[in-house]
């Protein structure tokens, strides 16, 4: 190892890195790009089982709970339950896709300017 | 906090009981929890000495904690949303860690109060992405490139996703800390029954307690993780309606 790398500190990248690192670097300081994983502690099979079981029941409740509102004030019971149920689920699927991949929000691209 | 002879009461703790007309034990432990706060941050940084003391230490660590979370997860737009981040983490860490002395009641346990906690974090991201990006926020629910004959079907899908966020942040908390402490009950009362049964029993009760030392160690590490995930949560949400994508 090198002298003046150890006089660098760790978050400084190297002058010599590629654009591409410091771009990232100067991005993630802007708040531009979010860090992976929003709790980097415990990324345990069995916490992220349980909030991917979360994310898919709420989004059903809220889905049914829709549903059952609009049947209740249109009383169409229960044609609104049944399309909430539906949409419910795949909302909650899509809230799993989002976590495993560690962003949320809508938006095929995430290089995509803010 | 008894097991009575033979029967296991483990949900008794989670009542309400009131000390004055509208005024609970769960109140009182929210002013509990707000006093001690104040008295952290105002006593703890009273000496302002360049090197700190064991309160300010804490206090220090506590403000330097949120505000580096704030600023990785938010950026530089994050620093006005510091005191509200701020305060949401310290009533959740101490709503919980209260909730850790015997005799305590905690009132993080109810879904009432988790779920006005995320209403409250839920319209404030609302409206702060409405305030910044105007109408243009409800382009959110569609994203662009996606056929627009898929329409009706993909903003129902990203509105109830939106949705759900309360939904998932409040019942996280929720479930988290009543399982914690009915876990406690149970294996407390655990060891009253088994402790109960004379001379074999003394030993027998061994191994109960042996699992509720563990689980109060486990607790008190959940008692601030959750209010950690609560916090970061809070400001993801924050970030995707400040930037919005």
């Amino acid at each position: 190892m090198s002298e003046e790398r150890l006089v660098e500190g760790p978050s400084r990248p190297e002058p010599d890195a590629s654009f591409e690192e410091r771009l990232r670097a100067a991005r993630a300081k802007a708040g531009l790009d979010r860090n992976d994983q929003p709790d980097k502690g415990s990324p345990s099979p069995w916490g992220l089982g349980v909030r991917a079981g979360l994310e898919v029941a709420s989004a059903l409740a809220v889905g049914v709970g829709l549903g059952l509102a609009l049947d209740w004030w249109l009383s169409a019971r229960p044609l609104f339950m049944v399309i909430g149920l539906f949409l419910g689920g795949a909302a909650g699927v899509l809230n799993v896709y989002r976590l495993m991949l560690g962003r949320r929000g809508p938006g095929p691209d995430r290089t995509r300017g803010s | 906090m008894a097991a009575e002879g033979k029967t296991m009461d483990a949900l008794s703790q989670f009542e309400l009981t009131p000390i004055v007309a509208g005024f609970s034990n769960a109140n009182l432990y929210m002013l509990i929890a707000g006093v001690a706060i104040s008295a952290l941050m105002l006593v703890g940084m009273r000496p302002r000495a360049r090197i700190p003391g064991r309160l300010q230490s804490l206090a220090e660590v506590s403000y330097e904690f949120i505000d580096g979370l704030v600023r990785d997860q938010i950026g530089h737009e994050g620093k006005k949303f510091f005191p509200f981040v701020f305060t949401l983490f310290m009533f959740i860490l101490f709503g919980n860690m209260l909730g850790m002395l015997p005799y305590a009641f905690t009132f993080t346990s109810h879904i009432a109060v988790t779920f006005t906690l995320a209403l409250v974090v839920f319209i404030l991201v609302t409206a702060v992405a409405l305030a910044i990006h105007g109408l243009h926020f409800f382009g959110y629910f569609f994203p662009p490139g996606a056929p627009k004959a898929l329409a009706p079907v993909i903003i129902p899908i990203e509105i109830i996703s939106y949705l759900s966020r309360v939904v998932s942040l409040s019942v996280r908390l929720f479930a988290n800390m009543v399982a914690g402490h009915v876990m406690l009950q149970v294996f407390a009362s655990f060891i009253v029954m088994i402790g109960g049964l004379g001379a074999i029993g003394v030993v027998g009760a061994l191994a109960p307690l042996a699992i509720n030392v563990a689980l109060v160690g486990f607790e008190f590490l959940v008692a601030f993780l959750q209010a950690y995930v609560f916090a970061v949560l809070t400001c993801i949400y924050l970030h995707d309606a400040v930037h919005l994508h």
